[in-house]
């Protein structure tokens, strides 16, 4: 009886030893196999793969754009902000809780952010050297691109011309994945620095190569050319010229639209030779799409545009010739493209060429484009008496070749500037007007954002 | 000898009311040898007429004296006989009174034997505190926690009686047996019985406990028939409601134990099953298995739970033999036969209106997009024939005919005939049990056979059970092993709804159901080749084959070991293993099957068809659910007493000890083409290539196979400590300390754990000397306070991912953020504070709990809406903070105590919640009223129901008019999405505020009749009404009301009902359905069952191998006595059709 006693005792003190010396351990087990803390590099790389969140751009600008037209009764359809961006009223959220245009790109600065954040230290290691640059550049466009996207819609147009009044109102720009953080708007310069530092970063770190099978991956073409899309847009037309001819330098492929087929719905894969950098228009909008909705036209003037042998004015349209209709862009998807393409990179470089005085050069950038949208056989190299001919057939051919690409609202902002006098006009029950420099392109911070950050400014639209 | 007191007594009182027989001599004249006492005494009553009066002890102690006595005095003859003798006498009133000297020693006898001895109760349970008196000694013992005790030098053939606050006293002679098992009978009038109530961790005595326990004994708990364990606490624990109308992704709870107490995180009750937390389904334990249950309410009860018992604790204990407890077999078998499901419960459009809203809309040319469109999407049976009309295939008489033969059609009929049925149950259940000296053990099989209401489902359960105990060495060693198995096999070949919404649907004769694409593009492309594409409800419900089969067992392994005198030490091992294998196989023949084969048929340039999914083969949909779970405990317990003379005159008991939990689950999901059932092979398929559809070719898509395993670790090691202190039997404090530690996701601040305590004191203040209400002879005060917890596993401190199964466009892993960095995360606190009062009258004739509460919830995880700038839309945290208090009130009263016995018991719960503080507000209205999202205002419940202000409908146009801010308005987009918080109305708690029951039970004889009335009220609910935008989408059977609508000015005097308008406007019909219009008060009063026992006597009949032998019937369901809403609506079948009245028959037989 004496032994048992013993035994036992000494037994419960054995275990009860083994659980408080194993307890460490045992309780830093995983609860489920689904989640972790993303440590590893793959962790981070899947991080950045999530395409369905960092694949999303801003649509209300193309939205306020010139290049489509409602049909009233849908128009009548649509979620608020979206009726009301349509007509440009000063207010447009009155009542949509959620607004993806500002919500989207900041859940991706919050994952470029996390990336940036938990990234564990360099390692010596050759192969894993280079995918950490790789991630590390990849998180650090990902934000500037989200940043620039952001000031496209909500900054006054930045150039060396910004007046001090127009400079307070840039974006905020979070740079940590705080989520208890107080965000002011930042200066319109200050919001520039950032995006151009976060991007020359980028271009550092990013690999030399196209992936040809990732294309939502970002890279050193894809970082240039967004590079060249923002100096243009800031009217820094050197600077543009410059990255442009980086990126085509190290990525230059055209396809040739002889190839594609005018037939389909969604002509071009997600894999297409041009796309450098995929990403697409928020897919939430019941506006801008292929195929699917039929009562939004394209503009009569640009369709009327395209020459008969010119292949865009199939393949980029379907519906009928009286009312053409959207088709599925280089997304691949009924999604509209808004990412980075060759295209785009001969289109910039034509016309930075032609306004540093290189018109012709300029000329000759445009025809190699063009080329590759004809008939085969029947494209005439187009030819300019002077700069300013040039820069307005470069112009058009931009309208023409960039048609629902999220370009155009950066267009005719910086256009306006220049004294283009472009004024908008939709025709419903009632005319409406947007004039050149308007003060409503700068469209309003949501109200949801205002409501639950006091320290966000609004920029008064009239 | 029981009767002789009595006897006297009658005879002394007789005497007393017969003064008048006076001429008797005052001497008496007595000769006899060794005269007794009562020769003595009955010789004078004869000879003066002088009443006599003794007590026991008299009588038995009084040696006998030889007596010669010749006409003395009384006093004379008295005193002679008391004459060195303990006795006492003296005379009074014509009365003579000898009484025991009890300043006088009795004399202990030589030469006595230890016995010990056990008391349970009717129902084998130990009677703990029972008083066990030595016949004529002041020799008094208290029976221990076990019902045991244990006397010492005893006579051989003395006799003993056993006394308790709730049971008849009884006497039994000791035939020089040193074992005795007594059993006692319960007294009718009983109180809040002497009960053990059971922690999980310690078998307490309830009396001696501050804490808050709600006991369901055997006999209560077996009152309901049913196959469900938790279902037969419903009604009669009080504190505790069973909540409906549960809607999925609200985070509500299937049954609340006093309010609600957290908001997102887990809101069931903690249930315990034999010392361990239950991981498996409840149903799969057999309710004829358990012995019984202990809720544990309150701060102190719980406490020992620590971070698991912020709802409550549901403590199941299962049956279990004893020690020297004679073999005894028990059948119980009953049938339970259910009514129909009420098809016309539920509202619908009838036939007629229904097409004249499609004809309506026809004539708008509604179905114009869906009939040119390039999918050809289906259309209703009406809708073809206005198309064919229109096309000129029939005519107007022909149209009208057809119409005619659709509007006699009613969907609610053919329900009726040919989808639901009446349901049977039958349930077998036989068990065993019985112990010796050193061994106990019990062993049960039980089989229960469902076959549903819905045509096409049915259900079995078949469960084992087997515990066995043995001990050594004089009961200081005691092991005890148990071990649970169940299996249940569910065939769900009815999910118990229809795919089509239009009301003249018929079932009987196999008509294809108009669904997903057009009937008529389906007889085409079957002319074409194709497969059958035409979906037939019935044959559907005939050829499915979908099958669930649970499988649970559970081992324990509990070694008891007494080490010292006070000092005890447990190990409890608890191994728990489920699984739940679900087979859905779609034959060739379904519709699923040849749905999915026409979809992705593939016609070449030659128009030969290929077949990307196997034709005339089947697919398996197979998913596959288990869990283990290790639990072991050690544990120490220490119990003294101090004992004055044989009064306990204070105690302490105390456990602590550790714990570790370890939880794996896993869950595996996949899909299987080409299934051959008989050869179980399978073909594989290349998930990639995407095909153009058949019916649509522009669309391509890859075939579906999803397949897709996942693992969950839960993981807990915990630290517990309760101590009890008695002082004098008056006096208790309790307190207790817990600290538990979990696998929470990286949380650094957490993994140091949470330490949650509680303190309480009970008293027993009629025990005080200065108490003097008899008619009040029990009155007991208790007072806890404390704290318990919750757990959230969705939380992290640490920044967290998930990789998805599914993976990006381009073939790679993707991940996605779904917690964001969250540092000051903490876990949720439940502070209670409990008051409790209880008292009974005289004789127990009313018998009251009445328990006030506070609840105190800190921490709580809320989600708020936070800036998007950063990021994220919603910050998942500690920003939320509760209150409740309540009421738990329960009156026992016995009302007659005759032969008709008549006893009413009364449940009163009071519980209100109310969140006071949560995070952001959202900048509009919209997610609070809307009925799917969970979206507190600070100042109300956490369940409330806010609706939109209506202020009646437009003379003019019929279209409902609401406000907007402050001012009549029809801009519905704007109402509907107002952010003026005023615009907003609380209609009130959306749960019961007030609920109870009210149960009686008679008892004539054998005869037992019980009848179970339970209320709900203080809540709103919102119904249906209806709802244009859904029925023109055809996304529902719509709603009578649509034959009240506002038709012509004027009708607004009598009709809130919106006119017909077209085109729909979505943000009109959104905006009358969460109006305040259609929300109705939910309070309403139930008969909720009644139940006949009849126990046959068969003492009479002593040659039956048969103990006891009852039958029994129990009617459920019973219906609704009132209701506070005049639209038919049962509240608390809002969107389901109430469960139909049922009866059960059953027999009951001990050998």
């Amino acid at each position: 009886m004496q032994n048992l006693s013993k035994a036992i005792i000494i037994l419960i003190i054995i275990l009860y030893c083994t659980i408080s010396c194993n307890k460490k351990e045992f309780l830093e087990k995983i609860p489920s196999s689904k989640i972790l803390i993303p440590k590893t590099l793959d962790d981070f790389q899947a991080l950045l793969d999530n395409h369905a969140i960092l694949g999303e751009t801003p649509v209300l600008g193309e939205l306020s754009a010139d290049n489509y037209y409602l049909i009233q009764s849908f128009w009548q359809g649509l979620k608020n902000h979206e009726r009301d961006v349509y007509i440009w009223q000063n207010n447009i959220f009155q009542s949509d809780e959620h607004i993806g245009d500002w919500e989207m790109p900041y859940q991706q600065v919050f994952y470029a952010n996390v990336v940036l954040d938990n990234l564990p230290p360099a390692t010596n290691e050759q192969d894993e050297a280079i995918r950490w640059n790789h991630i590390k550049g990849a998180a650090l466009f990902i934000r500037a691109y989200a940043f620039y996207n952001l000031a496209q819609l909500f900054c006054p147009i930045f150039d060396n011309t910004i007046l001090p009044f127009e400079n307070e109102f840039g974006i905020p720009l979070p740079l940590e994945p705080d989520i208890t953080a107080t965000l002011k708007r930042e200066e319109v310069t200050n919001t520039y620095n950032r995006i151009i530092a976060d991007l020359s970063d980028a271009i550092r770190l990013l690999p030399d190569t196209l992936p040809m099978e990732h294309r939502n991956r970002p890279s050193k073409p894809a970082a240039f050319a967004l590079m060249a899309r923002i100096y243009l847009s800031t009217r820094f037309y050197d600077k543009a010229l410059l990255y442009a001819d980086s990126s085509l330098n190290l990525y230059s492929s055209l396809i040739n639209y002889n190839d594609i087929s005018t037939s389909r719905p969604i002509p071009f894969t997600r894999l297409n030779e041009e796309t450098l950098y995929q990403s697409n228009m928020l897919s939430t909008t019941n506006v801008l799409k292929g195929l699917v909705v039929p009562n939004c036209i394209a503009d009569s003037n640009l369709y009327r545009s395209y020459d008969t042998n010119d292949l865009r004015k199939y393949i980029f349209f379907g519906g009928t010739p009286n009312l053409p209709t959207l088709k599925g862009s280089y997304n691949g998807t009924i999604f509209l493209f808004s990412g980075l393409a060759t295209d785009e990179l001969y289109l910039i470089k034509a016309e930075c060429l032609a306004r540093t005085g290189n018109y012709l050069e300029g000329m000759v950038v445009l025809n190699s484009l063009l080329e590759k949208r004809w008939r085969t056989g029947t494209f005439v190299p187009l030819s300019a008496m002077d700069e300013t001919a040039a820069l307005n057939l470069i112009l058009q051919e931009r309208r023409k070749e960039l048609p629902y690409r999220g370009l155009r609202w950066s267009d005719l902002r910086r256009l306006n500037r220049e004294g283009f006098e472009i004024t908008l006009q939709r025709k419903l029950d009632n005319i409406y007007t947007l004039p050149p420099n308007d003060r409503r392109y700068v469209l309003p911070v949501p109200h949801t954002v205002l409501k639950l950050n006091g320290s966000i400014s609004q920029y008064p639209r009239n | 000898m029981g009767l002789k007191i009595p006897y006297i007594k009658t005879l002394a009182f007789i005497a007393c009311l017969i003064p008048g027989t006076s001429a008797l001599a005052q001497t008496v004249t007595f000769k006899k040898k060794k005269a007794t006492l009562m020769d003595v005494l009955v010789a004078i009553e004869q000879q003066t007429g002088y009443g006599k009066f003794t007590d026991r002890a008299a009588r038995e102690y009084a040696h006998p004296v030889d007596m010669d006595i010749d006409g003395e005095p009384i006093d004379t003859v008295l005193a002679r006989f008391c004459r060195n003798q303990p006795l006492i006498w003296s005379i009074h009133k014509r009365i003579i009174y000898v009484r025991y000297d009890h300043s006088v020693p009795i004399p202990v006898e030589p030469s006595g034997i230890t016995i010990t001895g056990r008391i349970v109760n009717e129902r084998n349970e130990p009677v703990p505190g029972a008083t066990v008196t030595i016949s004529n000694s002041n020799r008094v013992i208290a029976t221990n926690d076990d019902g045991e005790f244990i006397l010492e030098n005893v006579t051989p053939n003395t006799r003993l009686v056993i006394t308790s606050v709730n049971y008849e006293s009884k006497e039994v002679r000791l035939e020089g047996d040193p074992v005795v098992n007594i059993q006692m009978k319960p007294r009718m009038s009983q109180l809040a019985e002497i009960s053990v109530v059971s922690t999980g961790y310690q078998d307490l005595v309830k009396e001696r406990s501050p804490g808050s326990y709600a006991k369901i004994d055997n006999a209560l708990f077996n009152r309901r028939v049913s196959n469900n364990v938790l279902d037969r606490l419903d009604g009669v624990t009080p504190g505790m409601i069973f909540n409906k109308n549960i809607v999925p992704g609200l985070n509500q709870s299937s049954m609340t134990v006093r309010g609600r107490s957290t908001i997102f995180s887990n809101a069931e009750p903690l249930i315990v099953v034999d010392n361990f937390p239950y991981p498996g389904d409840v149903n799969n334990i057999n309710p004829n298995d358990i012995e019984n249950v202990t809720v544990l309410k309150d701060a102190n009860a719980a406490a020992i739970w620590g971070a698991f018992a912020g709802n409550g604790v549901i403590v199941i204990n299962t049956k279990k033999g004893r020690f020297r407890q004679e073999p005894q077999l028990t059948i119980n078998s009953n049938i339970t036969i259910g009514g129909k499901p009420d098809a016309y419960y539920l509202p619908v459009l009838d036939a007629s209106n229904y097409i004249f809203v499609e004809q309506y809309l026809f004539e708008q040319g509604f179905y114009a997009t869906k009939e040119t469109g390039r999918v050809p999407v289906a259309l209703s049976p009406a809708v073809e024939l206005f198309i064919k009309q229109r096309d000129g295939i029939i005519d107007d008489a022909m149209l009208n005919a057809s119409l005619d033969s659709l509007r006699a059609i009613d969907i609610r009929r053919e329900k009726e005939k040919y989808f639901y049925r009446n349901s049977m149950n039958q349930q077998y259940a036989i068990n065993t049990s019985g112990g010796g000296a050193n061994h106990h053990y019990y062993l049960s099989v039980g089989l229960d056979r469902n076959l549903h209401d819905l045509v096409g489902n049915h259900s079995q359960r078949l469960t084992l059970n087997a515990n066995n105990t043995y001990s050594w060495f004089n009961n200081r060693l005691t092991l005890h092993t148990g071990f649970g198995f169940s299996e249940s096999n569910y065939t769900i070949n009815n999910e118990g709804g229809l795919p089509v919404n239009y009301p003249y649907l018929t079932l009987g004769d196999n008509a294809p159901a108009y669904i997903e694409l057009r009937q008529s593009f389906k007889e085409q492309v079957k002319n074409a080749g194709l497969l059958d594409w035409s979906y037939r409800p019935m044959e559907e419900i005939a050829l499915a084959d979908k099958t669930q089969k649970v499988t649970d067992s559970r081992v324990n392994v509990n070694l008891d070991f007494k080490i010292i005198q006070g000092f005890s030490a447990r190990i409890l091992y608890q191994y728990n293993k489920g699984q739940l294998e679900a087979e859905n196989f779609h034959s060739p023949k379904t519709y699923f099957t040849r749905d999915l084969i026409n979809r992705f048929t593939q016609v070449d340039s030659a128009g030969k068809f290929s077949y990307p999914i196997p034709k005339d083969k089947g697919i398996l949909d197979k998913r596959n659910e288990s869990y283990s779970a290790h639990n072991v405990r050690l544990q120490l317990n220490y119990l003294h007493e101090w004992k004055d003379k044989h009064k306990i005159t204070h105690s302490i008991s105390a456990m602590a000890g550790a714990e570790v939990r370890d939880i794996c689950a896993t869950l595996e999901n996949k899909r299987l083409y080409g299934y051959n059932k008989e050869t179980l092979t399978s073909i594989k398929i290349d998930t990639t290539i995407k095909f153009p559809q058949y019916h649509d070719r522009s669309q391509l898509l890859p075939i579906q196979a999803p397949s897709y395993n996942e693992e969950a670790f839960d993981r807990y090691v915990s630290f517990f400590m309760t101590a009890r202190y008695t002082l004098d039997q008056r006096y208790t404090f309790s307190a207790s300390v817990r600290k538990d530690e979990s696998n929470l996701f990286g949380v650094e601040a957490n993994k140091k754990g949470v330490p949650l305590y509680s303190l309480g004191f009970g008293w027993e203040l009629s025990k005080e000397k200065f108490y003097g209400l008899t008619w009040l002879p029990h009155v007991k005060l208790r007072i806890t306070h404390g704290y318990n917890g919750n757990v959230n596993k969705s939380v992290s401190a640490y920044i967290t991912a998930a990789l998805s199964n599914q993976s990006n466009a381009y073939g790679a892993p993707v991940g996605a953020i779904i917690n964001p960095p969250n540092p000051d995360l903490r876990w949720e606190k439940i502070q209670t504070t409990n008051f409790a009062l209880e008292f009974a009258t005289f004789k127990n004739i009313i018998a009251a709990n009445v328990e006030y509460y506070r609840k105190n919830g800190k921490d709580l995880i809320g989600n708020t809406p936070i800036d998007p700038t950063t990021g994220n839309l919603q910050y998942w945290g500690n920003v939320a903070k509760m209150e409740g208090s309540g009421l738990d009130i329960t009156i026992t009263s016995y009302n007659l105590n005759r032969k008709l016995k008549w006893q009413s018991i009364l449940l009163f719960n009071y519980a209100k919640d109310k969140v006071t503080s949560y995070g952001t507000k959202h900048p509009t209205i919209t997610p609070y009223y809307h009925p799917e999202q969970l979206n507190p205002i600070p100042g109300n419940p956490l369940y409330s129901l806010y609706s939109l202000k209506f202020v009646g409908l437009d003379p003019q146009t019929g279209n409902p008019i609401g406000m907007l801010d402050g001012h009549n308005s029809q801009e519905y987009t704007l109402i509907i999405n107002s952010s003026n918080f005023d615009d907003l109305v609380f209609s009130g708690p959306a749960n019961p505020v007030l609920f109870g029951n009210f149960r009686n039970t008679f008892t004539w004889k054998q005869l037992t009749f019980s009848l179970n009335i339970s209320w709900k009220a203080g809540y709103y609910f919102r119904r249906s009404s209806i709802d244009y935008s859904a029925l023109f989408r055809d996304e529902s059977i719509g709603h009578p009301d649509f034959a009240l609508r506002w038709k012509n000015p004027g009708d607004e005097a009598h009709t809130n009902i919106p006119s017909l308008i077209y085109p729909e406007n979505p943000a009109r019909s959104f905006f009358f359905k969460y109006s305040e219009e259609l929300v109705e008060r939910g309070d309403h009063i139930r008969l909720q069952d009644i139940q006949f026992l009849y126990d046959f006597n068969l003492k009479r009949s002593k040659k039956l191998p048969i103990k006891s032998l009852s039958i029994y019937m129990y009617a459920n369901n019973l219906g609704i006595l009132w209701k506070a809403n005049d639209k038919g609506i049962d509240p608390d079948h809002i969107f389901d059709i109430p469960n139909p009245k049922s009866i059960a028959l059953g027999l009951k037989v001990q050998f």
